[in-house]
């Protein structure tokens, strides 16, 4: 079997695979090769072609070749890639602007009214935010009992068997890795001024 | 993010993210592969620009419908493939001038739609261009037939593998071995005279 396979002579893959380098012969081909002034003409002449022909430098297009795709080129955008990649200096910049004018007036108009201590604004700004939080945490227990959600959660959660617990935390713990991976993703999205044309 | 350091299907994925960079790192790397192969099978300049242009449009556009685990650089090239063989037969058809039917696989078919398109048609300034290079490689290559040009720039040039070349053109695999073989006999006799005297091979 080997001796004829020495005998037979090169076929073109495996001619290419030398002129290309693209891998090497066994042995008892290699052996062929070697003693055989058909298949070293043949492969002279395809490593000639081949030099050639992968030697041909690429040809340019014009320099604004790139920037003529891009300017034709739709990437489709998610929402929410489009909402964190937009720019959100000028946004951001009115609103902070705005903001600051509407506290200077107030406290301009607050303060030319007199009588008006600092320290008496700010204790009753402080009960303020004390109540609205204690009315956020009341109401949402509230609407919990009153609904009739929280107790049937609490007896649902006492009925769950181990299995059917380890379950729900492991698809949390999937739900909660998967939202973590997100986040992270998200965060490597380009910044917008980094985003800039870099010219090939 | 080192964009260089990227796969060619990590940055397709990155573009159809909707990443900007992802997708000039692209055309960096494929505007000349791409554009010299549509050059040669369409042979000028303009219109190969417009056509590789095409290409990477259509490429960006239609991520969505890219499969990662196929190359993104087959892909891109069949796209410009496709524009640049159906501009070839459009023009074939409109000058009643083909260069073989492109499923020619016998001899009696090929010869039955063959007629060479050459240089015929081209701008004196083009011819004086090629001349001017002293390509006669070029020419030679510019002789063949457009699907023997592209299979075997895509073998030689390129370095793709037969399989992927099929892909590419969307051809058979037996068909794409017949192209590349006639193409480099053709290439051989056509360039027989550069080589040395007494030289055999």
């Amino acid at each position: 079997m080997n001796e004829q396979r020495t005998r037979q002579h090169l076929e073109t893959e495996e001619l290419e695979r030398v002129a290309m380098q693209e891998g090497t012969l066994p042995a008892p081909r290699r052996e062929h090769l070697d003693g055989c002034a058909r298949c070293r003409r043949e492969l002279a002449s395809l490593e000639e072609l081949h030099v050639a022909l992968s030697g041909l430098p690429y040809h340019a297009p014009s320099p604004g070749f790139a920037d003529a795709v891009m300017s034709r080129v739709d990437l489709a955008k998610p929402w929410y890639v489009q909402l964190l990649t937009r720019n959100w200096t000028p946004v951001a910049g009115v609103s902070a602007g705005a903001l600051a004018l509407a506290a200077i007036g107030f406290w301009t108009w607050l303060f030319t009214r007199g009588g008006v201590a600092l320290e008496s604004v700010l204790s009753v700004a402080a009960e303020w935010a004390r109540t609205a939080l204690w009315d956020l945490v009341v109401g949402a227990g509230r609407i919990l009992v009153d609904t009739g959600i929280g107790p049937t959660a609490v007896e649902a959660a006492q009925s769950l068997t181990p299995g059917a617990a380890a379950a729900i935390l492991a698809v949390l713990a999937v739900l909660g890795t998967l939202a973590s991976v997100t986040v992270f993703k998200l965060m490597e999205l380009p910044v917008p001024a980094l985003g800039s044309a870099r010219r090939s | 993010m080192d964009y260089e350091a990227q796969t060619d299907e990590e940055l397709a994925q990155l573009c159809e993210g909707g990443d900007e960079r992802a997708a000039r790192e692209l055309v960096s790397r494929f505007e000349r592969p791409l554009f010299s192969l549509i050059r040669r099978t369409v042979r000028d300049q303009e219109l190969a620009e417009d056509l590789a242009q095409e290409a990477f449009v259509r490429a960006f556009n239609h991520l969505d419908s890219f499969d990662p685990s196929y190359q993104f650089s087959s892909w891109l090239f069949k796209i410009g493939h496709n524009l640049a063989i159906d501009h070839v037969r459009k023009k074939g058809l409109d000058t009643v001038s083909i260069e073989g039917a492109p499923d020619a696989v016998s001899q009696e078919r090929q010869e039955a739609t063959s007629i060479t398109l050459e240089a015929r048609g081209e701008r004196p300034d083009e011819v004086a261009e090629a001349r001017a290079l002293g390509d006669e490689i070029e020419e030679a290559i510019g002789e063949l037939r457009p699907e023997y040009r592209t299979a075997v720039m895509l073998r030689h040039i390129e370095g793709h593998s037969y399989r992927e070349i099929a892909e590419i053109m969307d051809t058979p695999l037996g068909t794409v071995k017949t192209y590349i073989h006639r193409a480099r006999g053709e290439l051989q006799d056509r360039l027989a005279h550069l080589r040395p005297e007494g030289s055999e091979a």
